[in-house]
Formats: C-alpha cells, structure tokens, sequence
C-alpha cells in the first residue's frame, strides 16, 4: 500500500512492516499505526523516523540508544512490557525520541520515555522508565560528538 | 471529579485491584501509596506531561536541523 509521509513523499509500504501501538504514544493517543522509516537502514547509528500510517504529517525522528548510549538499561517492570508479547533478545528493537532544533547543539534525546518495539509481534508502545537519573531532555549532539571521537 | 476526605492511613480501592494511601500528611505534601498491579503504569502527572510536550516537539523537527543532522551523522 503506497501511503504519504512528511519527510520521504509518498512510500510504497510493505503492510508487515506496520507496527502496531494499542494505546498509541503520549500526546498521540489516537494514532494506533506506525511504520519506521530509515534514512540508511544500513547504518545503525542513522536517524531513523516514526512515520504515523494515519497522520501524514506526524513522524517522529528517533536514534537506537543502544548505539550512542552504550550504557543506556531502561529498566521497565515485566509486566508492562508484557503489552507487546513474549520477548526473546533479538525481538525487543529500542528507539529514542530526538527533538531536532536549528541549531544542532541543543538537539536532546528522551532517554526516560523510549519506544519499545517487538519486531516478531509487530507490536510496539512508548514507556516511562523506572530509572531515576534519565532525561527527558538530554543532550544528544554532546553525546554523538563524544561517541565519534572516540570511534 | 469525585472527591473523597480521607484520613491519615485511610485508603481508596478502585476497581477491585487498586489502593491509594494516605501515608503522610504535612503542612503542604501528603505522601500517597499506590498498590497496583505491575501492568498498570503509575505516573507523576508532570513527567507524563512533560513527555507528551516533549513528543509534539519532536513531531516538528527543524528542517535545517534534519540536513545538519544528516551531514554530521555521515
């Protein structure tokens, strides 16, 4: 099915890619479809966008934590994550919401409210993290230059 | 909104499996406890907010800021 997106036109979409949030993600609580749409799926460390099936002009750009936050363990009870269906390691796909400004410095990252994805149920949901000391607004472009000089 | 007076160590059920607490009372906090099922998410309603705003200011992205972002990433 060929649907129109806010920042790649309009998209021939694979109906098996389409992640399915019940409850939708906060502030969205309608929008239940989603599908992810990478600016290089060969890049893991890439921007990869949250593209409503609904909504043309709702996605959501997100980075895996797991690449720039080497550190990053969201700790989430069992029995939310339950929501999205039995998990095994290589199913459960993590993504953090990036606020992009003009000016990239002050780009953040949410690191207290991480999307969730089980890639073998199609199920996905945004949720809270127990951890105490994640931002909702950490500095991203800090985090990416540390990562790359390291590289 | 049903409010309900309760007294210190006096609780509310909801829904059979629900119970709030009054804990604590101080001049201007009271401390609540919450027992829920783990399934059901409890939240400080100003973090809950505070990411729905966060969501909506993700939703629009700065255009330069996607092509500067793009161009760093390479």
């Amino acid at each position: 099915m060929k649907i129109a997106t806010k920042h790649f036109g309009e998209v021939e979409i694979d109906e098996s890619k389409i992640i399915n949030f019940d409850k939708g993600i906060f502030g969205f609580n309608d929008e239940k479809q989603f599908v992810l749409l990478y600016e290089d799926e060969k890049e893991t460390n890439g921007l990869c966008w949250m593209q409503s099936m609904m909504t043309e002009d709702l996605a959501l750009p997100m980075v895996n934590p797991m690449f720039w936050f080497p550190d990053y363990s969201p700790e989430v009870a069992d029995e939310q994550v339950a929501k999205i269906g039995e998990l095994e390691e290589n199913d459960l796909n993590v993504f953090t919401v990036v606020v992009i400004t003009e000016n990239l410095e002050t780009m953040t990252t949410n690191l207290k409210a991480p999307i969730l994805v089980n890639i073998k149920t199609k199920k996905g949901m945004q949720v809270i993290v127990e951890n105490k000391d994640y931002q909702i607004k950490h500095n991203l472009y800090e985090q990416m230059k540390s990562m790359k000089a390291g590289e | 909104m049903l409010a309900l007076s309760r007294k210190l160590g006096e609780s509310i059920v909801i829904n059979d499996d629900i119970v709030i607490t009054v804990l604590d009372i101080s001049k201007d906090q009271i401390k609540i406890g919450i027992e829920a099922p783990r399934s059901i998410p409890v939240y400080r309603e100003e973090v809950y907010l505070q990411i729905q705003e966060e969501n909506k200011a993700a939703m629009t992205a700065n255009d330069k800021g996607v092509d500067d972002l793009k161009k760093f990433l390479k």
